[in-house]
């Protein structure tokens, strides 16, 4: 974490009525990284992406986008900054073509050719009124409004939620398009894990108001296993294995999902016990399972 | 970043997401068609002159394109959204979609009083017909160069012709809406950070409506008790009617306090405006 | 098109997307496919076509170098380079070790023996060479 990371947050909490939804939560995206921040519905995603925005403050910890405070910038610096959120944009018969016409006016960055392919590409014309879309197309259009300026920094919510299969591909290209070209910055949250694993070079899980885990994904893969002990000779022992978090004792063998320590091999503990083992990789959808049902 | 582009942009922007809130001061012009299509000799009480049921309007378009999110649940604004959110996490100055806001909001509301002043200003005279003693004496007394008609012969209705009477009647209104304005501008940015301000602000609302039709109606019925024979008996004053004879005395002081409180109030909601948490 | 292969990559498989395609191109590059000197496609290219992250494709060429299958010239891109003997068969061991792990395990789970899984390996090969009436590639 440099006070150069382009976004940080720093011990951040944040309640509405009630407990708190976030406690004391810090994260940090290098420059140029795609973050895939996941969570349970409820879990404060939506809460952290708003703050980022400048919607809303936190109420202890702070929150920083290229270095400045988000609730307090001026135009000059949001125009670096992108931001797609999970609920609707505009009025219902507000027109496309209106809110396209705003966007050009507003940003000096601007790519116009870009907004009219991909104004093209997810078929938004410019004359129908925004509730004349479908769902998908009005989500389509938050995020062109929030890339077509290509920006520094990009924060979506659940972008591809709504999508198609195809749309979801199409996003996710037009991403990592932006990346290649310009070194953008992304924060993204979503339940489809399959895109997280695609595109995301860092991932969070938020649960309890806090990270679980936060770290690049293809280490989080390669160190998480899920494990089965089996064939004890004098019934299953009742200590703990080291690095799990979770554990289902069977009659008799014992499964456990557990972040491997390479000093400690689930086989020098099969040894120890005198049973067998069997290791098996898990996929992103079944670490995150694992992890939220603990 | 140019202010004045980025401006004319939100202007336009808020126009167009806001295309049936600005239409509505179209309904103002309604309340005004008896008044506008009276007969030459016909008079009017001064209190009716003076009350304006478009009031209610007044304050209904300045929260709708100020603050339309007040009057709404979030859950409301996920599924019908009012556009600020979107706004406010653009490249823009808060401030600047505030003064756009309140630009609007302005124009809308004074561009129908404005237009039925200049109106006036064609055929200023007016002809009241004063039921009430004290009234009667008030007009005569404090509004220049009122004469009283010639009594009719059953001498219950005596009629006050008023060189000026429309433009001052147009201008009270002018006035009347403008402080309705301000006020219903800070305060649903007073209220805004507020758990519960839908429920103030439809309370507060509902209230201003019916609290003073309630008195009105007692009041009515007051005046219609009185029996022919006791005109010497003088009534009291309407509230209407006794402000307006203030502010027909002391025009330039009602204006300067109220275009100070107007500039002070932008300054206020301005700075409000832009750190409001959505 | 600088190749004629199509990688295959699998986001709900346990393992990460990178050493998939570190994999494949490992397998393409020792049974011949990708020939000494072929030019790798470009970081840019290759990660639109598979719609990943093109940090994944840089780290998978960094991998390849660091074992010694590809070499990158800068500003003229990556080329497969020649590979010892010894280097090929030590990749190649290397690759089929996953397969061979899971074969045993499964078979002392089964209680099957060392000389039963062997005649089953043998079985396996003389199948497989009458159905594609091909031999293995060998240097």
């Amino acid at each position: 974490m440099t006070n150069e990371d382009p976004i940080l947050v720093q011990n951040v909490s944040r309640a509405y009525d009630g407990p708190p939804v976030l406690r004391d939560l810090s994260l940090s995206v290098r420059e140029g990284s795609i973050y895939g921040f996941l969570g349970r519905n409820a879990s404060g995603k939506t809460t952290t992406l708003r703050m980022l925005a400048g919607l809303i403050r936190p109420h202890s910890g702070e929150v920083r986008i290229m270095g400045r405070d988000p609730f307090t910038t001026g135009a000059e610096e949001r125009q670096w900054v992108g931001y797609m959120s999970e609920t609707g944009m505009v009025p219902a018969y507000t027109k496309v073509g209106s809110v396209l016409k705003l966007g050009r006016a507003l940003y000096p960055t601007w790519d116009a050719a870009l907004a009219d392919s991909l104004v093209a590409k997810y078929d938004l014309s410019p004359g129908k009124r925004f509730s004349a879309l479908s769902q998908g197309k009005q989500r389509l259009l938050g995020f062109v409004m929030a890339i077509v300026p290509r920006p520094k920094v990009l924060l979506l919510d659940e972008p591809a939620a709504n999508l198609d299969v195809m749309a979801r591909r199409e996003i996710l290209d037009d991403i990592l398009d932006l990346i290649r070209d310009c070194g953008c910055t992304v924060l993204f949250s979503t339940h489809i894990l399959s895109d997280i694993e695609r595109v995301a070079d860092e991932i969070g899980i938020l649960a309890g108001g806090n990270l679980r885990v936060s770290e690049p994904l293809d280490s989080l893969k390669d160190s998480i296993r899920q494990v089965r002990f089996f064939g004890f000779k004098d019934g299953i022992p009742g200590e703990q294995v080291p690095g799990s978090f979770r554990a289902i004792r069977g009659r008799d063998e014992l499964t456990v999902t557990l972040r491997i320590n390479p000093a400690f091999t689930p086989e020098d503990m099969a040894r120890r016990w005198s049973c067998q083992v069997e290791t098996r990789a898990l996929s992103l959808e079944d670490i995150f399972v694992e992890l939220s049902l603990n | 970043m140019n202010k004045i582009k980025q401006f004319w942009a939100l202007l336009k922007f808020q126009m167009a997401i806001n295309l049936l809130i600005i239409l509505m001061p179209l309904i103002f012009i309604m309340g005004y068609i008896p008044y506008l299509t009276r007969s030459p000799g016909h008079a009017y009480n001064l209190a009716y002159l003076l009350s304006n049921q478009n009031i209610f309007f007044v304050g209904f378009i300045a929260i709708m394109l100020l603050a339309p999110e007040v009057m709404r649940s979030a859950a409301t604004s996920c599924v019908w959204p009012t556009g600020t959110e979107f706004l406010l996490t653009r490249a823009v100055d808060r401030r600047l979609v505030f003064r756009a806001r309140s630009l609007l909001v302005y124009l809308g509301i004074l561009a129908v009083p404005v237009a039925m002043f200049l109106f006036a200003l064609k055929s200023p005279g007016l002809q009241l017909a004063e039921y009430n003693k004290i009234s009667y004496r008030q007009v005569v007394n404090q509004l220049a160069g009122s004469i009283p008609a010639p009594a009719e012969k059953d001498g219950r209705s005596e009629k006050i012709t008023i060189p000026n009477g429309n433009t001052l009647v147009e201008s009270w209104h002018i006035w009347q809406f403008l402080c309705v304005a301000v006020c219903t501008q800070v305060f649903v940015l007073l209220i805004y950070p507020l758990k519960y301000r839908r429920f103030i602000l439809w309370g507060t609302y509902l209230g201003c409506i019916f609290v003073p039709l309630i008195i009105s109606i007692l009041s009515i019925s007051r005046i219609l008790s009185i029996s022919p024979h006791d005109v010497s008996r003088g009534e009291s004053l309407s509230t209407n009617e006794a402000v307006f004879f203030a502010f027909v005395a002391h025009q330039w002081i009602f204006w300067f306090v109220t275009i100070l409180a107007l500039l002070m109030g932008q300054l206020w909601c301005k700075r409000r405006f832009a750190r409001l948490e959505q | 098109m600088y190749y004629n292969t199509v990688f295959l990559l699998n986001s709900n498989s346990g393992v990460p997307l990178y050493l998939q395609l570190q994999q494949q191109f490992q397998q393409r590059i020792l049974s011949g496919q990708l020939l000494h000197g072929a030019q790798l496609p470009s970081v840019r290219e290759l990660s639109a076509e598979l719609h990943i992250n093109p940090l994944t494709v840089v780290k998978v060429y960094q991998n390849l170098e660091k074992e010694g299958f590809v070499v990158t010239r800068r500003g003229l891109g990556t080329y497969v380079s020649h590979q010892s003997p010894a280097l090929k068969m030590e990749a190649r061991r290397r690759l089929v070790g996953p397969a061979l792990d899971q074969l045993v395990v499964e078979a002392l789970h089964l209680g099957l023996g060392e000389k039963e899984i062997q005649s089953l390996i043998s079985e396996k090969f003389h199948q497989f060479k009458f159905q594609t009436g091909s031999k293995p590639n060998d240097e």
